[in-house]
């Protein structure tokens, strides 16, 4: 079993009760906010990952600090709280980073990957489910 | 009516989901979002339009939202606006500095729509109320500075804590400013009140001019309250 699996495995990949105020919000609205979010959340986190395997790959750790910074806000907003909880822990793991800090940042990476890859699928599901 | 009603609220955040968060809240509360995600469009956005508000996120690229912040306080025109960052759970020491430099508030990601909305409610409430203290500054400062003297004969028909009615052998011009040396404040030893002309209507024998009383103290106000009581108190047989 990997280090995040362990490490997360008490913490919800979607945690739906956060997501209802963003449903009730869309009522008030009549506008579908959940997907706009999801969508601006897909679309933003897939560039994000991939900047970050580029500065990961140049050892620019202050930059993927930075990123998984910006990635956990909207983790947070959709009730993501294993991705968002990683995010944080990266970004707490960087707060002084070395050449050293390779491997376990290198396994965050892998793990937030998996993990938004696997909420990407839920929340599509979800969404359809709703829509039905 | 919704004291934020039609207020423009402009968003400076470089996270897209994050803006977009903060544009369906604001649309909620009935302002209008104006969303921006590079400081670089900052001044541009501020002359085009009237803001209300600023939501400045702290962690930007290039220039950082305290850099932004210290700009925007820079210039007399935008530095009454307040300003709301919106922070991440580990920059506190960047809050701190953030509210020393004039800040307003701050909001910690991720937004929670109620916390928000109750912050930016409670922020453009208070800055409309401090919009109305600069006014009647102004206008104090106005009636100051005016060179003209005039001689009135005037009566006072009747006093309020808002203002007060006098009749006048002739109109006043709306609008227009002026202390009164009517004997009635002196009595009251309220030193020689700013008044401004609301408006000037025909009746018997002259004119009735109503004018608002400008920035008068609380004590101030109490003598006028006590004086309208003794003349309101029916008499003894």
């Amino acid at each position: 079993m990997s280090f995040y699996n362990e490490k997360y495995k008490n913490q919800l990949s979607l945690d739906l009760t956060k997501l209802e105020p963003l449903f009730q919000l869309g009522r008030e609205l009549d506008e579908d906010v959940v997907s706009e979010l999801v969508k601006t959340h897909c679309e933003t986190v897939t560039v994000q990952l991939k900047q970050i395997e580029i500065l990961f790959e140049t050892k620019n750790f202050i930059q993927v600090r930075s990123e998984a910074h910006k990635l956990k806000s909207s983790a947070a907003t959709l009730g993501l709280n294993k991705l968002y909880r990683m995010c944080i822990d990266l970004e707490s793991y960087l707060q002084n980073p070395s050449t050293a800090c390779a491997p376990v940042v290198n396994a965050y990476i892998t793990g937030i990957t998996i993990e938004f890859n696997l909420t990407k699928l839920m929340l599509n599901n979800m969404q359809t489910q709703v829509g039905a | 009516m919704n004291q934020s009603q039609s207020k423009n609220i402009l968003v400076l955040d470089d996270n897209k989901n994050d803006l977009l968060m903060t544009k369906f809240v604001i649309m909620r509360m009935g302002c209008k979002p104006i969303l921006i995600d590079k400081s670089a469009q900052l001044i541009a956005t501020l002359q085009a339009h009237t803001i209300s508000l600023i939501l400045l996120d702290l962690d930007m690229p290039g220039l950082s939202g305290i850099e932004v912040l210290k700009r925007i306080k820079r210039v007399p025109s935008y530095k009454n606006i307040p300003v709301v960052m919106l922070t991440g759970h580990s920059d506190a020491l960047n809050v701190k500095t953030a509210i020393q430099l004039g800040a307003s508030d701050y909001i910690v990601k991720p937004i929670d729509p109620m916390i928000f909305e109750g912050k930016i409610k409670r922020l453009i409430e208070t800055n409309q109320t401090i919009t109305q203290k600069d006014w009647i500054e102004y206008e104090i400062k106005k009636a100051q500075s005016t060179e003209v003297k005039l001689t009135y004969i005037a009566q006072v028909f009747s006093i309020g804590e808002m203002g007060i009615t006098l009749k006048t052998n002739q109109p006043l011009p709306r609008e227009m400013t002026f202390f009164s040396d009517a004997e009635l404040f002196n009595e009251l030893e309220i030193a020689q009140p700013p008044l401004k002309v609301e408006s000037s209507v025909p009746c018997e024998g002259g004119y009735l001019v109503k004018c608002t009383l400008i920035g008068l103290s609380e004590s101030d106000l109490k003598k006028i309250r006590l004086f309208n009581q003794l003349l309101m108190r029916p008499v003894n047989p």
